[in-house]
């Protein structure tokens, strides 16, 4: 994730996004505890049939805990599915944050009422990232429900009632990106402070047909950071992060330059180049319900392994697997045009699963990279593919 | 120890996610043994070697296997929710 607010603002402001100033392999895990969805969201794969269909079992997905937390996982990011439909959900997080882990719900929302937000405030989850894509009509019409956009605000009214941080996830699509300032008002009055802006991901054909195109792509991003020096301005200590395309390295660190000058981005570069751009296969790994353990949270279409049959960590290490092993040695493999990349160090060739998915080719150009040849330095433009 | 039936399990839960999971093995080289990297989602066995085509490009042998085919037996010790 690219932390714009932190990027950007001074150091006197209080919401800055702490981050882990090094990438550490299997620093983040993605688990989705259930294949149950109450919602079909237009821009994601069905997670699965339904609940019965192999979900880890609550002593199953403890003993995978138990696994991550020893083996050195800061983050359970805990995805679906729509995981609030595990009744077991507020044990299994409690059970992670008493093992150490820093654990975050992501959810649709409409199912975060008093009682379970009081109990997942009480197994100390840190903040549920709730997903708001659009103003009103919009979002119900990518959630698939009339009524989804009001049900997912009552959901974060009860969680900030309970004491529980809320985010909102904001997914760009070819639809909704107009909508980016209005959401952010709207739910920052209501007490919001944590806005997450995430590109499309996508390991098929279907969901990229939902894709915006690389003028609008740049339009957004930079709403993202315009919206956040403005807010700043006003007094909002709002904090904002962009993720899903590292593209956006490049471009957040170009806004830098023109907006606060050469004396800060030296900042902003050294941060971003910690984050160290896309970690697939790296220090961001994903399991699915039934336990096969993924490269990142949306190439679903290809497992390392299964907990089942191999502790997480154990699948994690092994590096006679090619492609975890040339994603972790990727400059070797990368797209010609990534390595010599002015912003190579905060993106490392950004989204292989999204490059399969768009040309059959692993280490083609990602399709969300729309920087220019002259934007990233290329001395010889022609030469570029 | 394989002869001690108590301390393995079998696992005969569902793999596919909507669809067939497919184990791919490759040979590296011919003095290579057969190596298991992983698993790929695809409806027909013909969706399976294009996904594993497309991921493996260095092998002398490529085998996939339907997941459901395989029968598992793991010592408990490597099982989640079990104790060793």
């Amino acid at each position: 994730m690219i932390p714009v607010s932190t990027l950007l603002g001074t150091e006197d402001d209080a919401a800055t996004t702490v981050i882990s100033r090094e990438s550490t392999r299997g620093a983040t895990v993605v688990w989705h505890a259930t294949g149950g969805d109450n919602l079909e969201c237009a821009y994601r794969e069905a997670a699965g049939p339904g609940r019965a269909e192999g979900e880890l079992t609550t002593a199953e997905a403890k003993g995978f805990i138990d696994d991550l937390a020893d083996y050195g996982v800061e983050v359970l990011r805990v995805a679906g599915g729509e995981p609030l439909l595990r009744e077991d959900l507020s044990e299994l997080i409690a059970h992670a944050t008493d093992s150490g882990l820093e654990t975050v719900l992501e959810t649709n929302g409409t199912l975060l009422r008093a009682e379970k937000s009081e109990a997942l405030a009480d197994a100390g989850l840190s903040y549920a990232a709730v997903a708001v894509d659009g103003l009103p009509d919009r979002h119900d019409e990518i959630w698939g429900r009339e009524g989804a956009f009001d049900d997912a605000v009552a959901g974060i009214e009860a969680a900030q009632a309970a004491d529980l941080p809320v985010a909102v996830r904001f997914t760009i699509t070819d639809e909704n990106a107009p909508d980016m300032e209005e959401v952010l008002d709207m739910l920052a009055l209501e007490g919001v402070k944590r806005f997450e802006f995430a590109h499309l991901e996508y390991d098929d054909n279907e969901v990229m047909d939902l894709d915006v195109d690389h003028d609008a792509r740049r339009r957004a991003v930079r709403r993202v950071c315009d919206l956040t020096l403005d807010a700043h301005e006003r007094g909002h200590e709002i904090e904002t992060v962009l993720s899903g395309n590292y593209a956006d390295a490049g471009y957040v660190y170009q806004y830098a330059l023109d907006e606060l000058g050469e004396d800060r981005v030296a900042a902003v570069r050294e941060t971003l180049e910690d984050i160290g751009g896309d970690q697939a296969g790296d220090a961001i790994a994903d399991v699915d319900y039934q336990g096969n353990v993924h490269l990142t949270p949306h190439w679903q279409r290809y497992a390392l392994g299964n907990v089942r049959d191999r502790p997480f960590s154990a699948i994690w290490e092994d590096e006679s697997n090619p492609i975890l092993r040339k994603l972790r040695d990727r400059e070797d493999h990368v797209p010609d045009r990534c390595p010599d990349c002015d912003y190579y160090a905060m993106c490392r060739g950004g989204s292989r699963h999204r490059a399969l998915a768009a040309t059959g080719d692993l280490w083609a150009r990602d399709p969300q990279c729309y920087l220019t040849d002259e934007e990233i330095g290329l001395e010889d433009p022609a030469s570029a593919d | 120890m394989m002869d001690d039936a108590n301390t393995f399990d079998a696992g005969d839960q569902p793999r596919g996610r909507g669809s067939h999971e497919w184990e791919v093995l490759i040979r590296e080289a011919a003095e290579e043994p057969l190596r298991h990297v992983g698993s790929v989602t695809a409806d027909d066995r013909e969706g399976a070697r294009e996904q594993a085509e497309a991921l493996f490009e260095e092998y002398v042998a490529l085998w996939l296997c339907p997941a459901e085919a395989v029968s598992r037996h793991t010592a408990a010790a490597l099982t989640p929710g079990e104790t060793a």
